[in-house]
């Protein structure tokens, strides 16, 4: 088992509801992201053109924040899955500098909310989840993939941008739609990581 | 009195003085981690997850293994006015190690959970390597220092464990796929600013006395120059877009005050106070500050450089925390504390006067100095 994803840039609008959706599914605060859309520009007017990049951590094959975690909190798991384990994190970030996509996050707080009234009954409902000083990012949403659903993002997406599944499973729609686009790319392969979230 | 009473005095007031101002300063570094394990990480955006801690971890580190090296270098007869000073490296070595560690816990997010490091321990990690190689130093430093016989065979397994630190921390940043980073010169740089920060400090400490000292300096100080010249030029002559970016930021960008301010503080007045030939000592001293500053600034330069561009995002500038700013003031603080406190108590210790003759003699000379 290997599981993946495939993006598909020319359906996405950049519309940022499956950053929202993530945060919503995984109760992240002000400023843990993870996942983001990065909206770039091009070209000039009356030719400009706008890109919607959605980025989250691409459960690398070789993972480079694996390798230089010290206490091994970041591992990777049977089912291809990057996994960090609060218990053991320190803290240290060596795994925000080692990966080379930028999609950790660093847990400040977990008792800042949204709003200057004090925190929710949601947000004091999921903040504490979080711990203190250690290091997140994108868990393709474990929690749902064991009860067999879809990652939030890829549930949430309204252009079905988001295609998520086995890539050892030749019947699985991923593995379809990586045959049908040979020219599928993943970021910064130069990298060596052999990222698993795949750009068609 | 006579002029040289008179400055005798002033020296003594000015010794009196550095205990009290150094443990005031490593009481503001405790306060500032209480106040960060309270009121959560104070490092500013993920972009830079690495800051001033790192940087002051990788100088103070450095600075111990200078320190390991001169005493080598002293007792191995390559400098030979260091021979007598061995005891008071060794308390200067120990001392810079033990406040790198104390960068490193006031680094860290979850410091109670570091009983990690020993239960599962990543040996892919360079992180690991130069925990081990800290370890064995810091062991090997207190065994060279509290063994009655001298062994100058022990000395030197001491400086070759000191460099492993040093290469391997130039190793955790050289290794890395960051763009500023990515470059085989890292852990020479690092090892060239170990020797300059150990070079530094004695000049600081002992004003004109080492004669030594200062051609090093005059030497190494240009060539971290050259080095920073080289591995802008190299970045930037393949194309490497990332390189262009950092030396864009370096030079022009959010990073040029610092970057210049190296240049011109940190290695040119240095350079020019150490080579003009009517100094005084006090000049000599002023030129040892600069230059450790300038080590700590290169470094800080180099992390951030390595980290401002992240992957697809804005461009980040890095200015530190003022909690990250007093915890810097109490790991250097904690250093010079320790260094002064332990002269204090084993500067000539009964261990000492009883030990072999030619550690006794050495030491009894360094107390009076
Ligand atoms: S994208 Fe980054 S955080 Fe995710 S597995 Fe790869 S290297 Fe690790
Ligand atoms: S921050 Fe945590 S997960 Fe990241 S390298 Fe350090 S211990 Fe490992
Ligand atoms: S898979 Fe889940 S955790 Fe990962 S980005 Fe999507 S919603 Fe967030």
């Amino acid at each position: 088992m290997r599981y993946g994803m495939v993006i598909s840039l020319s359906r996405c609008i950049g519309c940022n509801s499956c950053s929202i959706a993530c945060k919503h599914e995984n109760g992240t605060g002000p400023g843990v992201f993870w996942r983001r859309v990065v909206i770039t520009e091009s070209g000039k007017y009356p030719q400009a053109a706008m890109h919607a990049l959605p980025l989250l951590c691409n459960h690398c094959e070789d993972p480079s924040c694996a390798k230089v975690c010290p206490v091994k909190a970041t591992q990777l798991d049977d089912n291809g899955m990057v996994t960090i384990d609060a218990k053991k994190c320190i803290g240290c970030r060596y795994c925000m500098t080692a990966c080379p996509y930028n999609v950790r996050a660093y847990v400040k707080s977990n008792d800042k909310g949204y709003f200057d009234e004090g925190l929710t009954e949601y947000e004091k409902a999921v903040y504490g989840e979080h711990k203190v000083g250690t290091v997140e990012k994108c868990t393709f949403c474990a929690q749902r993939v064991e009860e067999g659903r879809d990652p939030a993002c890829v549930a949430t997406c309204p252009a079905k941008a988001l295609f998520f599944g086995d890539l050892d499973d030749p019947a699985s729609q991923v593995v379809k739609l990586l045959k049908d686009n040979p020219n599928a790319k993943t970021l910064k392969p130069e990298a060596g990581t052999k990222p698993k979230v795949f750009y068609i | 009195m006579t002029n040289s009473a008179s400055n005798e005095a002033k020296r003594s007031t000015a010794g009196n003085l550095i205990l009290p101002v150094a443990g005031l300063l490593a009481v503001i570094g405790i306060v500032c981690w209480v106040l960060q394990l309270i009121l959560g990480p104070t490092v500013l955006a993920d972009s830079i997850p690495w800051g001033v801690y790192i940087a002051a971890f990788f100088l103070l580190a450095g600075a111990g293994s200078g320190l390991v090296f001169t005493a080598a270098a002293g007792e191995w007869g390559l400098l030979p006015a260091l021979k007598d000073k061995r005891r008071s490296l060794l308390i200067g070595a120990a001392a810079s190690y033990i406040a790198a560690g104390f960068m490193i816990l006031l680094d860290l997010g979850q410091p109670v959970q570091i009983y990690n490091f020993f239960v599962s321990p990543n040996f892919t990690s360079m992180f690991v390597w130069d925990f081990l190689f800290l370890l064995v130093t810091v062991v090997l430093v207190l065994v060279c220092f509290f063994r009655k016989e001298k062994s100058k065979w022990l000395l030197g397994l001491t400086a070759v464990t000191a460099l492993g630190i040093v290469l391997i921390e130039g190793w955790i940043l050289a290794v890395n796929s960051a763009g500023a980073w990515n470059s085989a010169l890292i852990p020479v740089v690092f090892l060239v600013e170990a020797i300059v920060v150990a070079a530094a400090v004695l000049l600081v400490a002992k004003g004109d006395a080492f004669e030594p000292l200062k051609k090093i300096l005059i030497g190494l100080l240009p060539l971290l120059l050259i080095f920073s010249l080289i591995e802008m030029f190299a970045g930037n002559y393949m194309g490497a877009s990332e390189e262009a970016a950092g030396t864009k930021l370096l030079l022009t960008g959010s990073l040029a005050p610092f970057y210049w301010g190296w240049v011109v503080l940190g290695v040119a007045l240095p350079f020019a106070l150490l080579l003009w030939k009517g100094k005084s000592a006090a000049m000599v001293k002023v030129a040892g500050v600069l230059a450790v500053c300038g080590v700590l600034v290169a470094k800080i330069n180099l992390l951030v450089a390595g980290q401002a561009l992240p992957f697809e995002g804005e461009q980040i500038g890095y200015f530190p925390s003022i909690v990250e700013i007093g915890g810097l003031l109490g790991g250097l603080g904690l250093a010079v504390f320790l260094f002064v406190l332990g002269k204090k108590f084993f500067g000539d210790t009964p261990a000492a006067a009883g030990s072999a003759q030619t550690e006794a003699a050495p030491a009894k000379a360094e107390a009076e100095a």
